[in-house]
C-alpha cells in the first residue's frame, strides 16, 4: 500500500509539474503575443498613409510596406481586408491583388504547402480574397494530389479556380464526388463570373440537388435577367423545392415580363407555391393583381394572408380594399391580417416623416 | 461475523466503490479533455474574418427571433436589448417577454426604448398564460416587447414562440451580454447542415469583473472574488471539456439556456418548453432527442466552442446555492421526466451512452464525492491503512477537481484566450488548484441540497439577485 501510494503521489506531483510548466510556457507566449500585438498596431498606424497612396494612387508601394515578415505580412492582410470589407471597388481591388501577387505569392505558396491544416485554410481564404491568380497552377496541382483529406480545403480549392481558372475550376465541379451542403455551393457561387453561372446552366440537369438549388437562388440573388426565361421554365419541374425557389428567384428579378406563368399558382395546393405567388403579385400590373391579392387575403394559410396584405398595403388602392376588409365580420383571420398590414404601413409612413 | 469486522468489510467496499468511480470518471474526463485539445488545436489559428463577413450576406442565413423572457429584471434588461442591438446578424428581430415582472421591468422598457402598443397576428401555437399586450419600439422597429401575465420563464418562452415571426428562435436571459457575432456563430452550424440541426448552442463566460457599457464587453478580466473565480473556472471546464466532447457524438443533453438557438418547428411541434419544471433548456432538448429517435428524424443537436454569451454569475454563497440546487433539481426533472430512455438502445447513444452519463456522473456525482470527502475526513482518525487510504484518496479528488480544471484553464489560455491579461491568467491557475479543497466541497453540498429539494417535492424557481452588469455611470 504504501509504495503504491508513493509512486501515487509522484504521479499526482509529476502531472502538477508538467502542468505548471505548460502553463509558465503559455504565460511567457502570451507575453510574445502581447508584444507582437503592439507591433503589429503600431505599423497600421505608421502604414496608413503609405497603404492610402498606393490604394488611391497605384504605382510602387513605399519600401516601408513591402512584407518581409510574417508579423507584416499578417498585418498587411489585416488592411487589406479592411479596405475591402469598407470599400467595393474594382480598382482597389486590382491594386490589392498586384501587391499580393507581387510581395506575398511565394508566402502563400509556402504556406500552402505547411503540415498544418489552419494555415493551409488561412493561405486559401487570403488568395481568393485577394484574388492571388499566380498560384492557380499549384492549387491545382494540389486538388490532384490525394494528400487534401479535408472536404473544407477543396472546396476553397474549387473556389478559388472557380474564380481565377473558370473553366478548370467548372470541371472539378463537375467530377465533385464529395456531397456538399447547399450552403458551401452557395459560397462557391458567391463571386464566380456570371459567364460561369451561364456554362453551369447549360449542364443543370447533371449537377447534384444542393448545386441546383444553389444555382436557382443564385440567379435571383445577382438579378441575371438573362436567365428568367431558364427560371421559368424550372416552373414545370416535378420538383417541388425547384418551383418554390425559381418562383422566389423571379421575384427577386427586377422585372415581370409574363404574369401569365405565375398566376396558376395562386391556385396551388401548396402554400409554398401560393405565398411566393403573391410576393410576385404585388409586382404585376393592378389589374391583374388587385383581384388576385383579394383572394388571397382568405387563404387558409396564415402566411399566404399575411403576405398577400403586405403586397396591397404598398398601393393606394390595395390599401382601400384592406381598409374594406378590416372591418369583415365573416373572416376574422383575414380582417386581422389587414389591420396588421395597414398598421405597419402607417408606422413606416410615420419613420419616413421622422 | 464481529461487528468490528462488518464495519471494516462495509468500509471497504465503499472505500472500493469510490475509488473505481474516480477512477473511470478520471479517465472519461481526461478523454474527452483529450478529444476537445485535438478539435480546438485544429481550428484555433484558423483566420476566418472573410467567412464570418460572408456569413452576413442576407441570403445566406436565416431569420432569428430573439427571445429575452424578463422578470423583474429592471435592473438588467435594457443593457441585454443594447447588446442585442449590436448583434452582427443580416435579419433578427428581438422580443423581450415580460413575464407579469412586480417591478418596473414593463415600464423601463416602454420608456427607455419608446415602444407603444400594436395590432400583430399571433397564431396561438403554443398554451400559454394570457398576454396583455405587445409593443414596438418606435426608434427600432425590429424590437418588440410583449406584456403577458406571470407563468414562469417557460411559459414566456411559448409565448416568444407564438408570436415570433422568424424560423428559428433564440432564447436568452435577461442578464447575459451576447458578442457581436454571437448569433452568426450558433447560427453557422445551421446555415451549414440546414434544417436536421434543431438546436445549436455557445460556449457562455462569466461577465462578472468584466468591462460592460451600453451592453458591450469592452474588456474582459477575471473577477477579484474567489467564489466567481472558480464559477469561471467551472464553466471553462463544462463547456470545453465536457460539451465539446458530448457534441462530436450528438449526445449534448443541455445547451446552455444563457443563449442557445432552436429550430421553431421542432419545438412547436414537439409541444414548446414544458412549465412544469426548472430545467426547462434541458427538458426540451432531451424532448427533441427522444422524438428524433422515435420518428427517426436524423435531427442534430450542435454546439460551437467559441464564447458568444457573458452572464451574471452569483457573487455571494446564498445566491450560488440557490442557484446549484435549482440547477441540479432541474437536471433530476428532466432525468426523470425521460427515464424511460436510459439503457434503452431504442435511443442509440442518447439512451445507451448519454442517460447513464448523466444519472452516474452528472446526478449521483454529488453523492459519491460527498460520500469521498467523509471517507477522507474519517480515513484520517482510524490508523495507518485508513490513512493511507485517504491520502490516496485525496490524491484521486485532486487528480479528478483541481487538475482537471487546472488542463481546463490551460486549454482555454492556449486556444481561446478570453482572459488574456497575465495577471487573470495567474489567478486562474492558482485558483484552480485549490478547487478540491474548498469550492467542490461546496457545490457539491449545494447540488446534494438540489436533490432533496426534488425529493421532497420543493417546485418553487428560487430567483437570481440580480445587480446588473453594466459598469455605474459617472455622476452625471
Amino acid at each position: 500500500m504504501f509504495t503504491s501510494l508513493t509512486a501515487a503521489i509522484w504521479i499526482v506531483a509529476g502531472l502538477a509539474a508538467v502542468l505548471t510548466l505548460i502553463f509558465t510556457y503559455l504565460l511567457i507566449n502570451r507575453g510574445v503575443e502581447s508584444y507582437r500585438r503592439r507591433r503589429s498596431d503600431a505599423f497600421m498606424v505608421s502604414a496608413a498613409a503609405d497603404v492610402y497612396q498606393f490604394m488611391r494612387h497605384g504605382g510602387k508601394p513605399a519600401r516601408s510596406l513591402i512584407p518581409n515578415e510574417r508579423w507584416k505580412m499578417e498585418t498587411m492582410e489585416k488592411i487589406f481586408h479592411s479596405y475591402r470589407y469598407h470599400i467595393q471597388h474594382e480598382q482597389l481591388m486590382q491594386r490589392m491583388s498586384m501587391f499580393a501577387e507581387w510581395y506575398m505569392l511565394d508566402f502563400y505558396s509556402k504556406e500552402m504547402r505547411s503540415r498544418k491544416w489552419s494555415r493551409r485554410m488561412n493561405a486559401l481564404s487570403r488568395i481568393i480574397e485577394f484574388r492571388v491568380s499566380g498560384l492557380m497552377d499549384q492549387v491545382e496541382e494540389r486538388l490532384q494530389s490525394d494528400g487534401v483529406r479535408s472536404e473544407e480545403e477543396r472546396l476553397l480549392m474549387v473556389r478559388a479556380l472557380l474564380m481565377m481558372k473558370e473553366e478548370r475550376g467548372l470541371m472539378y465541379l463537375k467530377d465533385q464526388k464529395a456531397e456538399w451542403s447547399e450552403f458551401d455551393y452557395r459560397r462557391l457561387l458567391l463571386d464566380v463570373e456570371a459567364s460561369s453561372i451561364d456554362q453551369m446552366l447549360l449542364v443543370f440537369d447533371t449537377y447534384t440537388l444542393p448545386l441546383q438549388y444553389a444555382l436557382v437562388d443564385a440567379i435571383g440573388v445577382r438579378q441575371l435577367t438573362e436567365h428568367q426565361a431558364f427560371l421559368e421554365s424550372l416552373l414545370e419541374s416535378g420538383s417541388q423545392e425547384i418551383r418554390v425557389r425559381s418562383l422566389k428567384s423571379l421575384h427577386l428579378l427586377p422585372v415581370v415580363y409574363d404574369p401569365s406563368v405565375y398566376i396558376g399558382f395562386a391556385e396551388s395546393p401548396l402554400w409554398e407555391e401560393r405565398l411566393m405567388t403573391a410576393k410576385l403579385a404585388g409586382r404585376l400590373p393592378m389589374e391583374l393583381s388587385l383581384p388576385l391579392l383579394r383572394t388571397m387575403m382568405h387563404d387558409s394559410s396564415w402566411w399566404v394572408r399575411i403576405e398577400a396584405a403586405r403586397a396591397l398595403s404598398s398601393v393606394h388602392e390595395g390599401r382601400n380594399i384592406l381598409d374594406e376588409l378590416r372591418t369583415s365580420e365573416e373572416d376574422r383571420y383575414c380582417a386581422d391580417a389587414a389591420v396588421e398590414a395597414l398598421e405597419r404601413r402607417s408606422d413606416h409612413v410615420l419613420a419616413g416623416v421622422r | 461475523m464481529s461487528w468490528p469486522a462488518f464495519g471494516e468489510a462495509v468500509y471497504w467496499f465503499f472505500a472500493v466503490l469510490i475509488f473505481v468511480y474516480m477512477l473511470i470518471v478520471i479517465f472519461f474526463y481526461t478523454g474527452l479533455l483529450g478529444l476537445s485539445a485535438f478539435q480546438l488545436k485544429k481550428e484555433s489559428r484558423w483566420n476566418r474574418t472573410m467567412e464570418h463577413d460572408e456569413d452576413m450576406n442576407a441570403h445566406y442565413t436565416k431569420p432569428v427571433t430573439v427571445l429575452v423572457p424578463a422578470y423583474n429584471e429592471e435592473k438588467g434588461v435594457v443593457d441585454t436589448v443594447r447588446s442585442l442591438l449590436s448583434l452582427r446578424y443580416p435579419q433578427v428581430e428581438i422580443l423581450v417577454i415580460n413575464d407579469g415582472s412586480s417591478d418596473g421591468t414593463l415600464e423601463t422598457m416602454i420608456e427607455h426604448f419608446s415602444m407603444k402598443p400594436v395590432n400583430r397576428t399571433v397564431r396561438r401555437q403554443l398554451d400559454t398564460a394570457p398576454v396583455h399586450g405587445i409593443y414596438q419600439s418606435n426608434i427600432l422597429p425590429h424590437l418588440y416587447l410583449v406584456d403577458k401575465e406571470n407563468g414562469g420563464k417557460a411559459d414566456a418562452l411559448n409565448a416568444g414562440i407564438n408570436i415570433s415571426r422568424y424560423p428559428y428562435f433564440c432564447s436568452i436571459d435577461g442578464d447575459s451580454i451576447l458578442e457581436s457575432d454571437a448569433l452568426l456563430k450558433v447560427m453557422k452550424p445551421v446555415i451549414k447542415s440546414g434544417d436536421n440541426i434543431v438546436a445549436s448552442g455557445g460556449s457562455v463566460r462569466i461577465a462578472n469583473g468584466c468591462d460592460i457599457q451600453q451592453g458591450a464587453v469592452l474588456s474582459t478580466s477575471v473577477s477579484k472574488r474567489p467564489i466567481v473565480i472558480m464559477q469561471i473556472i467551472e464553466y471553462v471546464r463544462a463547456f470545453l471539456i465536457s460539451r465539446v466532447g458530448l457534441s462530436r457524438f450528438n449526445l449534448l443533453m443541455i445547451i446552455s439556456g444563457a443563449f442557445s438557438v432552436f429550430q421553431k418547428k421542432a419545438v412547436i411541434e414537439a409541444g414548446g418548453y414544458h412549465t412544469d419544471t426548472v430545467g426547462e433548456d434541458m427538458e426540451l432538448v432531451v424532448r427533441l432527442h427522444r422524438i428524433n429517435k422515435e420518428e427517426k428524424k436524423n435531427q442534430q443537436i450542435s454546439y460551437v466552442t467559441e464564447p458568444v454569451c457573458w452572464t451574471e454569475a452569483p457573487e455571494t454563497m446564498k445566491g450560488l446555492q440557490r442557484q446549484r440546487s435549482r440547477w441540479h433539481r432541474g437536471m433530476l426533472e428532466s432525468l426523470w421526466a425521460h427515464k424511460r430512455m436510459t439503457m434503452n438502445p431504442k435511443y442509440g447513444k442518447v439512451g445507451t451512452v448519454a442517460f447513464p452519463y448523466f444519472w452516474i456522473v452528472e446526478m449521483f456525482g454529488p453523492v459519491i464525492e460527498f460520500t469521498g470527502y467523509l471517507f477522507l475526513i474519517v480515513s484520517f482518525f482510524m490508523g495507518e491503512v485508513y490513512w493511507q487510504f485517504g491520502l490516496a484518496l485525496l490524491l484521486m479528488m485532486v487528480l479528478y477537481g483541481s487538475l482537471l480544471s487546472l488542463g481546463a484553464v490551460l486549454l482555454e489560455v492556449w486556444s481561446l484566450n478570453k482572459y488574456p491579461r497575465p495577471r487573470d491568467m495567474v489567478a486562474l491557475f492558482f485558483y484552480s488548484l485549490t478547487e478540491t479543497f474548498w469550492y467542490r466541497p461546496l457545490t457539491v453540498l449545494f447540488r446534494l441540497f438540489g436533490i432533496g429539494q426534488w425529493i421532497f417535492k420543493y417546485r418553487r424557481w428560487d430567483p437570481q439577485e440580480r445587480k446588473g452588469l453594466s459598469r455605474p455611470k459617472v455622476a452625471d
